[in-house]
């Protein structure tokens, strides 16, 4: 059991940041989640802090995906969109991690959102929804500027023994 | 000096493949086709359920702690918790005799006009998600008890947010706040008609849209709902007119969206 979820601890982690995120803090009258977005930075740190997690070949990380759009009320694929689009940037740089460093890994997390959220809010314009571009602003620095909690918690304590 | 694996090159391949799926069923599901709409409801229920039972044991241990903190609590506290409450009582009845007082008096103006008379059905809070994708609200009733998109939600007669989307034993809602609502509304006694419409910079508070070229609306007067095409019941309360520091009238939501355990729709029966 405990070998079981050490094996798949970053799926736990992630399945379960969808699952409670109701659970939620309040911060000047809205939830925290709309300030930091938790479950991108967990893909990013966990495939970081270890170039070997998968999340079953990305298998799970699309059913995870499917499981955020659907308790979030959002169109399917919305969530997946995302996802693999940072992790892909974070699959590309644990490939370099020989000559990669903290900051260029920082950095290019920080290109992955802005790519993501591009891409996701592209598709709302091209069908006339409204956003507020401030909290977009706002959760992209605040979950940028989180990061390095998050990369110091799973990289030296969690996700060494991940491998899927 | 890293090379390249067979399995990260299946990785990428993985990844560039469920990028393509994840975009073809964005573009279904906003293509709103009948066949996988039936097919998304059933997958919503399935999973909304799942998640309700799976997160059923953190919910207990979340309740046995808030009681384990009350037993502490002091009896000062009760007390004034208990008056809190019984305040919040009263001003729900206070809203609600507001509500039956517009209704009547708008009813004695308009002669004529049909009395709508609505079934409601009491429904079940599962979730409510607000993140910078989305905001909605997950209740425990869907088609197969007669909620369809675009009924409101209500609760103690004031206007909490309308249905957007609906499976068979589940629907999702949004709030009246939230940025992507429009609400037909009148306003005060002299009954201008106006849209309510989420406010993009204040979380908490809602523009109203389309009112007349002039019009003069007084502070505390009480907006309500209108039921033009059918699309809400008449009378029903959303807020009251306030001014902000540049003098500026906009409206602030009567109902206290912290609380949402229970709340009741109005089936419309599109």
């Amino acid at each position: 059991m405990i070998g079981f979820v050490n094996r798949y601890i970053a799926t736990i982690i992630l399945l379960l940041s969808v699952l409670i995120s109701s659970f939620e803090i309040s911060i000047l009258g809205k939830p925290i989640s709309n300030y930091v977005n938790l479950q991108l930075i967990l893909i990013y740190v966990f495939k970081i802090s270890n170039p070997g997690l998968n999340f079953g070949k990305g298998i799970f990380l699309f059913l995870i995906s499917i499981i955020n759009d659907v308790l979030n009320g959002l169109l399917f694929g919305t969530s997946g969109i995302l996802y693999f689009i940072v992790f892909a940037v974070a699959a590309f740089q644990a490939s370099i991690k020989l000559r990669s460093f903290f900051i260029s890994e920082w950095f290019s997390f920080g290109v992955s959102l802005i790519f993501a959220y591009t891409v996701f809010f592209g598709l709302e314009i091209l069908y006339n929804h409204h956003l507020q571009l401030s909290q977009i602003s706002i959760n992209l620095l605040l979950t940028l500027m989180i990061y390095p909690i998050f990369w110091f918690i799973i990289s030296k304590l969690v996700s060494q023994n991940a491998h899927r | 000096m890293k090379f390249a694996s067979s399995e990260n090159v299946d990785v990428k391949k993985n990844v560039i493949i469920f990028i393509i799926i994840s975009l073809i069923l964005f573009f279904i599901d906003r293509s709103d086709n009948k066949y996988f709409k039936t097919t998304r409801s059933a997958i919503n229920d399935g999973i909304i359920y799942t998640t309700v039972v799976l997160k059923s044991p953190f919910n207990f241990i979340s309740d046995t702690v808030s009681s384990f903190n009350n037993f502490f609590v002091d009896e000062k506290i009760i007390a004034k918790n208990k008056l809190l409450d019984l305040e919040n009582e009263v001003t729900k009845l206070k809203n609600e005799k507001i509500t039956l007082l517009l209704q009547l008096e708008n009813l004695k103006k308009v002669t004529g006009e049909e009395n709508y008379k609505f079934e409601t059905i009491k429904t079940k809070v599962l979730s409510y998600k607000s993140n910078i994708l989305s905001e909605s609200i997950i209740i425990n009733k869907g088609s197969r008890h007669g909620i369809s998109s675009g009924d409101p939600i209500i609760k103690n007669n004031m206007l909490v947010g309308k249905i957007t989307d609906v499976n068979f034993n589940s629907s999702y809602g949004v709030l009246i706040t939230n940025i992507n609502s429009r609400v037909p509304v009148r306003i005060g006694q002299k009954n201008y008609n106006a849209i309510a419409v989420g406010n993009p910079s204040n979380a908490n508070t809602i523009n109203l849209d389309f009112l007349p070229k002039e019009y003069s609306l007084n502070e505390d007067d009480y907006v309500y709902t209108t039921s033009i095409d059918n699309i809400m019941p008449d009378g029903i309360l959303v807020g009251q007119i306030k001014k902000d520091k540049q003098d500026k009238f906009y409206l602030k939501p009567m109902y206290d969206f912290s609380q949402m355990d229970y709340l009741t729709i109005v089936k419309m029966g599109k």
